[in-house]
């Protein structure tokens, strides 16, 4: 791409821009530095009516001029104009368009063996309970990633094999890690051991690690069934015991303790109270080969197969395969993340994301490093860290960043100009490729084959007539009205053919920046060219802005900024303020602020200045001080070369620098006082964000219809970049651990297990391997020989410490002679995220005064320390600005031989110095007490501090919770109406199935009757059995009439069903209300009864003749009726349960008409005889999500809606009364 | 051989025995039919170790199929009979339940005449 002659030539003249503008810029400043704002010099004004005709605007007529050159699209090659070429967005494997989310490259990022990790084939991934993460490798060994670095370990540390299938974290914090063909390992925090079929392992390839609730170990085998261990000894199970298979490839508890087993050609088996029950295809599986099993919050177990996923319910299979988006079919992990979301690896076909309505596949193409996925683990700050066979770790930070480039079909990597047309297209400008449309599911380019002027595209506009305006590098101005382009250079009066900024007024006119000819006006029918000559501040203009009183403002190279208000322009540069005055972006704000992007930094004009400017009035008022106010990397700003400026849906500010984005908070945001713009995130390289230099020019930074940011940057790696702001709110906010690492004496690493002497000899555990070797694995890559070990013995042995911690070998009350006072401590915060964004804060007690200033060095030396018992303390400030909580590391330094105690006896009694030591105890103990006291103080104020972020938290969950609530309860509303129907098909159906068994087992058998009955037929007539034959044609005439009955019986039901299932038109018809409550009568009680044939109530209807017709909606009363039906019918069958003698289970339903004054509409009464409604509850049953049923059966919205149904929809009342223990009585009135 | 058929459809007796009409016409078997739950047990409380097999449906008014089943692992020191359930049902719930409960198999209708003989002859044999 960059070799392009396009692109090199267009690069060239940006440099000698810059080039210019930095030399222009700097002499002026040089000559003539920014001014304080006392000595501001006052702005000037031209107006056009004083200028001499010679240099009044000229106006040029297009019938003076040579006509446009204009081009139609062409339907195929024509000479050099071809059509153009659209790139539709689908995935490769399944042909399914794809989800914006994985249209681009996502925020993925690669760990292999280059930033330390064992070996690039990952079987497996988990995250212990400290928060750090363990990879598995396919042969060197286990890695551990606590942010900083990995850590490996292999059999050199004691691992039982170096090819780990699988691992777990028991409840003592203990990891055990399943080997290949070498038993399992359990890793305390210091050594090793590891246990095989010597012990009862069932078999030493162990594939599936699992604590169930009771702290039972259940590891599964390849080949040798399962082994249960408790610790001192293990129990195996095989399929002569019931299991499925004796291949265990996983396992998984559910809620209710049961456990699940997916085997290797057995399907799965369920292992509760001592028995397994099989479930294989034959039940709906979807293969019997299982390689991963989930338990989702739901109690839904989740089995990923080799030919897709199934989902059981505890009632039934369901599932899921390529046909329903799956990236592919062979599923190798599972894993449900915070949000909900769960995440399916394949075995050679990237990643799938289900969101429970449908699958967004992540593969080679969207960034991941491999689509050969082993596992998927979640760290604490909601990365999704992806374990593949060969690629290494690919980590998947979310969807708030995803990358455009050629890769995906766009025009080039280099996008100038971004623009949004009316039917929501992205238009994107790019460097040498033309222009790229984006309808949001294909993109299709456009270049000088199609008729476009140029392939350097500066700026875009679409006008109010709906036409696409390009302005272009050296082809002037290309128009598109979908079909035709029609070209404009300065052969048609244009002022110059490098269009870099285009906007178009309120009255319509349209006005084009160009470079060196200042800025062109065109009415449709002429130009008008103004320049310097008529008072603009310089001839090339980068950006045009309009504000709310319609004046123009134009940001120029060199010149400052142009306000032009159609008489006259008033210019100001860095003599009233201004940062620099080569300005590439202006944009207003929601409160009329002008917001100025320069060379040196970003200039904001306040909204009350911007209106005080009358620039008659004003003309020789003296120079106002603070015109401008500037925001600078002194201030917090990435950097001061400032490209882009433009304002979020969220009111912030989004600047974009040579250095990435930048936030802005508006005042009511920002903190601080409530009256300044602070600077906010800041999206870089060196944040960890994928965003580069944002490339100047108009519209390279771009917010759409949507609130997504697009930002085009100077980078080919990074290219267009999708930015979504509301997706970086939901990130995770975690306290995170730090961690001791390690710690040195004298600038010297010590292996302190070397130091204990008895540590060869301790066998405590099986095969375990000495704590020492392990260490001195870990920390020197190799295990020392007897002579190193006994010169660090003697170098070391006057060391003293109680103990020596796990997981880090850090020594504990550590006593160092006064010889050894130099420590050095090296200390790490578990954060998996951006740890190099965590910053630390330590103090030595008795040796630091304050704590230090955060910083990201993860090491403190203290050199020189003097006698005494110390504490070095230490906190972590992570990215999301949380405080650690503090860790500390507590040792003591002996005095020297001549401050003992002995010598200062010595002194005592030798000099009568008691009353000078005296005074200097007494200080040190005034001086301690303060700083405790201080230390206190620090301390609550901080946890003061962090509430207060809590709190905030919290308020912004629940606003955000609140929104979610609102829009699933209109989707829930939607949900019930059809629940109704759906409750009473599910019985209907079953229904139906006996039926038609019976027709197909009678017409079967009397197939097999005709066939017997031929037989004899062909038979002499001698042998033939004339009885034989008339019984048969009896049978068969009856099994006839059999077919026939069960026919009709079906098709009796399917009416039934029918009728029901006929939508609400909404329109009110005169109905016979008798009639509809006998109907939605039977249609319930018999709904119920297909369901449930144990089901039985005793009916009465007392409906009144008189009653007549009346003005209804059928079908919504049919579900008031059929709703509080339902509810009667349950109520009664529930009391029925309580076995109380005597009770005869009664609903009643009976109508009378009301007469006037009462309205001379109809009443509907439904009266059971169950346990009523409580006095607790009787206002809340009309609300809705009220319900008494248990969890899963109600959606507590029927009564809501039937409230809802009559009383809104038809004016009338639904009136409840009710005894407790003698039932209910809902009254429905309808007016006439 | 006695095998007693346990379903609410009247025409499940209309059916067996026209299927297996050869082999009730040479003595190899013998119908017995229940139209519910409660009918079976009076019928297995009257004619103690009458049949040797049961074959119920599940879904029955009053007394269910998998009560019925409940009832007979229950309250039969030693059950009389092999159980298999014969239901429409055949989801994984019902499959599950039954099982647990102690069914020896579990058939779904429509019911496949050919696999039934021969799991018949399986568990007679």
């Amino acid at each position: 791409m960059l070799s392009s002659p396009h692109t090199v030539k267009f690069l060239l003249i940006w440099v000698f821009l810059a080039f210019l503008a930095a030399c222009s810029g700097n002499k002026s400043r040089d000559a003539d530095p920014v001014p304080a704002k006392d000595s501001l010099i006052q702005y000037r004004t031209t107006l056009l009516s004083d200028l001499p005709d010679s240099n009044r605007p000229k106006e040029f007529f297009l019938e003076n001029f040579p006509k446009p050159v204009t081009v139609s699209l062409p339907t195929r090659a024509n000479g050099a104009f071809r059509p153009p070429h659209t790139f539709v967005l689908r995935d490769n494997t399944t042909q399914v368009a794809l989800p914006v989310d994985a249209q681009g490259r996502g925020f993925f990022t690669k760990y292999s063996t280059d930033n330390g990790l064992a070996l690039d084939a990952v079987n497996y991934g988990y995250m212990d309970s400290r928060g750090m993460l363990w990879f598995g490798t396919n042969g060197g060994g286990v890695s551990r990633y606590d942010g900083k670095n990995f850590t490996n370990y292999t059999t050199a540390n004691g691992l039982a094999n170096n090819v780990v299938l699988c691992m777990t974290e028991d409840k003592k914090g203990n990891l055990w890690f399943g080997t290949s063909g070498k038993g399992v390992s359990k890793f305390d925090g210091s050594t090793f051991s590891n246990y095989t079929t010597e012990q009862g392992l069932a078999n030493n390839e162990v594939t599936a690690i699992l604590e169930d609730r009771n702290g039972m170990l259940w590891l599964g085998t390849t080949g040798g069934g399962l082994s249960k261990y408790n610790g001192s000894k293990f129990t195996n199970y095989t399929t002569e015991g019931g299991m499925a298979n004796d291949t265990v490839n996983c396992i998984v508890e559910d809620a209710k303790g049961a456990l699940w087993l997916g085997t290797s050609g057995g399907g799965l088996s369920e292992f509760s109270e001592g028995r397994f029950i099989n479930y294989t295809v034959a039940q709906g599986l979807a293969s019997n080969e299982v390689n991963c099993l989930v338990a989702d919050r739901s109690g839904n177990i989740w089995i990923g197969t080799n030919k897709g996923i199934s989902k059981y319910d505890g009632k039934n299979f369901m599932n899921y395969s390529t046909a329903q988006g799956l990236v592919n079919n062979v599923v190798r992990c599972i894993m449900p993340d915070r949000s909900g979301n769960l995440w399916m690896g394949t075995g050679d076909g990237g990643v799938s994301k289900f969101d429970g309505l449908g699958f967004t596949n992540y593969t080679k193409a969207q960034g991941l490093s491999n689509n050969a996925i082993r596992n998927i683990v979640e760290d604490l700050n909601g990365n999704i860290w992806i374990s593949t066979f060969g690629g290494g770790i690919s980590r998947f930070s979310g969807e708030a960043f995803i990358n455009f480039t050629r890769e995906q079909g766009l025009a080039n990597n280099i996008v100038f100009s971004i623009h949004e047309d009316n039917k929501h297209n992205l238009w994107f400008g790019t460097s040498g490729g033309g222009v790229s449309k984006y309808d949001g599911s294909s993109i299709t380019n456009y270049t000088t084959t199609q008729g476009l002027a140029d392939n350097e595209v500066f700026s875009i506009l679409e006008d109010s007539k709906q036409q696409m305006w390009f302005g272009t590098a050296k082809g002037g101005l290309s128009k598109f009205d979908g079909k035709t382009f029609t070209n404009y250079t300065s052969r048609q009066g244009l002022s110059n053919n490098m269009v870099i900024s285009i906007h178009e007024d309120r009255s319509g006119n349209l006005w084009f920046g160009t470079f060196g000819g200042g800025v062109s006006k065109f009415n449709g029918k002429s130009f008008t060219n103004y320049t310097n000559a008529q008072g603009l501040a310089h001839n090339v203009v980068f950006s045009i802005f309009e504000d709310s009183q319609g004046t123009l403002w134009f940001g120029t190279l060199g010149g400052g900024v142009s306000r032009f208000d159609g008489n006259s322009f008033t210019n100001f540069t860095t003599e009233q303020g201004l940062a620099d005055n080569q300005v590439f972006s202006i944009t207003g704000d929601n409160t009329g602020n002008l917001w100025l992007g320069t060379q040196e930094g970003l200039s904001f004009m306040p909204a009350d200045r911007i209106r005080s400017l009358k620039s008659k009035e004003n003309r020789n008022n003296p120079a106002p001080a603070g015109l401008f106010e500037t925001f600078t990397t002194r201030e917090g700003l990435p950097d001061n070369f400032i490209t882009q400026v433009l304002q979020g849906n969220d009111h912030k500010i989004y600047v974009g620098t040579n250095l990435g984005i930048c936030e802005l908070l508006p005042p009511e945001a920002g903190g601080g006082n409530g009256t300044k713009w602070l600077p906010g995130k800041i999206y870089n390289s060196f944040t960890g964000y994928p965003v580069k230099d944002v490339n100047a020019g108009q519209g390279a930074m771009f917010i759409d219809s949507k609130g997504i940011i697009w930002i085009g940057t100077g980078s080919d790696q990074t290219g267009l970049v999708r930015f979504n702001p509301r997706t970086m709110d939901t990130l995770a906010i975690t306290t995170p651990a730090v961690v001791i690492e390690e710690i040195k004496i004298n600038k010297e690493r010590i292996v302190w297990n070397d130091l204990i002497a008895d540590n060869n000899s301790k066998g405590k555990a099986i095969n375990s391997t000495p704590a020492n070797i392990m260490e001195e694995v870990s920390s020197f890559r190799r295990q020392f020989n007897q002579l190193e070990r006994d010169s660090i013995r003697a170098k070391y042995q006057v060391l003293s410490f109680d103990s020596i911690a796990k997981w880090y070998p850090v020594p504990q009350g550590l006593v160092l002679p006064y010889k050894f006072n130099d420590v050095t401590i090296d200390f790490n915060c578990i954060e998996t995220g951006s740890n190099f964004l965590v910053k630390y804060q330590y103090m030595l007690e008795g040796y630091d005064k304050d704590w230090s200033p955060p910083d990201h060095k993860t090491s403190a030396s203290f050199g020189n320390i003097n006698e005494g018992s110390h504490t070095f303390m230490l906190r972590a400030l992570t990215p999301g600005g949380t405080w650690s909580k503090p860790v500390t590391y507590s040792f003591k330094v002996l005095p020297p031989w001549w401050r003992t105690w002995w010598m200062y006896l010595l002194y005592i009694l030798g000099t009568g110095a008691l009353l000078l030591f005296f005074f200097r105890w007494n200080n040190r103990r005034i001086i301690q007490q303060k700083k405790i006291l201080e230390h206190k103080v620090t301390v609550a104020t901080r946890q003061i501090r962090e509430e207060k972020e809590k709190v905030e938290v919290q308020k912004l969950e629940t606003e955000q919770a609140l929104s979610v609530l609102k829009s699933t309860q209109g989707q829930l509303i939607q949900a019930e109406k059809m629940a109704s129907l759906g409750e009473l098909t599910a019985g209907v159906a079953h229904e139906i199935q006996n039926p038609l068994n019976f027709v197909n087992n009678f017409s079967e058998l009397n197939t097999e009757l005709i066939e017997e009955l031929k037989m004899e037929k062909a038979k002499p007539a001698a042998e033939r059995n004339i009885q034989l034959e008339e019984g048969l044609l009896n049978d068969i005439a009856q099994n006839l009439e059999k077919i026939n009955h069960h026919g009709k019986r079906a098709e009796g039901i399917v009416k039934g069903m029918l009728q029901h299932s006929r939508s609400s038109s909404g329109v009110k018809e005169p109905a016979d209300i008798n009639a509809l409550c006998d109907e939605y009568l039977r249609l319930t009680y018999h709904g119920l009864k297909a369901k449930d044939k144990s089901f039985n109530a005793i009916i009465k209807t007392d409906f009144d003749p008189t009653i007549g017709n009346i003005n209804i909606i059928p079908q919504d009363i049919g579900r008031v009726i059929l709703n509080l039906l339902t509810n009667a019918f349950y109520v009664v069958n529930e009391k029925k349960k309580l076995n109380i003698s005597g009770y005869n289970p009664t609903v009643t339903i009976s109508t009378k008409l009301l007469l006037p004054p009462l309205g001379g509409g109809a009443e509907i009464r439904i009266t059971d005889n169950g346990n009523g409604i409580p006095q607790t509850v009787i206002d809340k049953i009309f609300q809705p999500f009220f319900t008494t049923k248990p969890t899963g059966q109600g959606t507590g919205l029927g009564l809501s809606l039937s409230y809802d149904i009559v009383t809104k929809g038809h004016g009338g009342e639904l009136k409840v009364e009710t005894k407790e223990g003698e039932g209910t009585t809902f009254i429905i009135n309808l007016p006439a | 051989m006695k095998i007693l058929v346990v379903d609410d459809e009247r025409d499940v007796q209309v059916l067996f025995e026209q299927r297996f009409r050869k082999e009730i016409k040479n003595g190899e078997m013998e119908l017995v039919f229940a139209f519910s739950g409660e009918e079976a047990l009076e019928y297995m409380a009257m004619n103690e170790h009458g049949a040797v097999l049961i074959l119920s449906d599940i879904n029955m008014p009053g007394m269910s199929g998998l009560e019925l089943l409940q009832h007979i692992k229950e309250k039969y020191e030693k059950p009389p009979s092999v159980v298999i359930m014969l239901t429409a049902y055949g989801d994984a719930e019902n499959y599950n339940r039954a099982m647990k409960l102690g069914a020896d198999d579990f058939l779904t209708k429509p019911v496949d005449f050919k696999v039934l003989t021969e799991k018949l002859k399986a568990k007679i044999v």
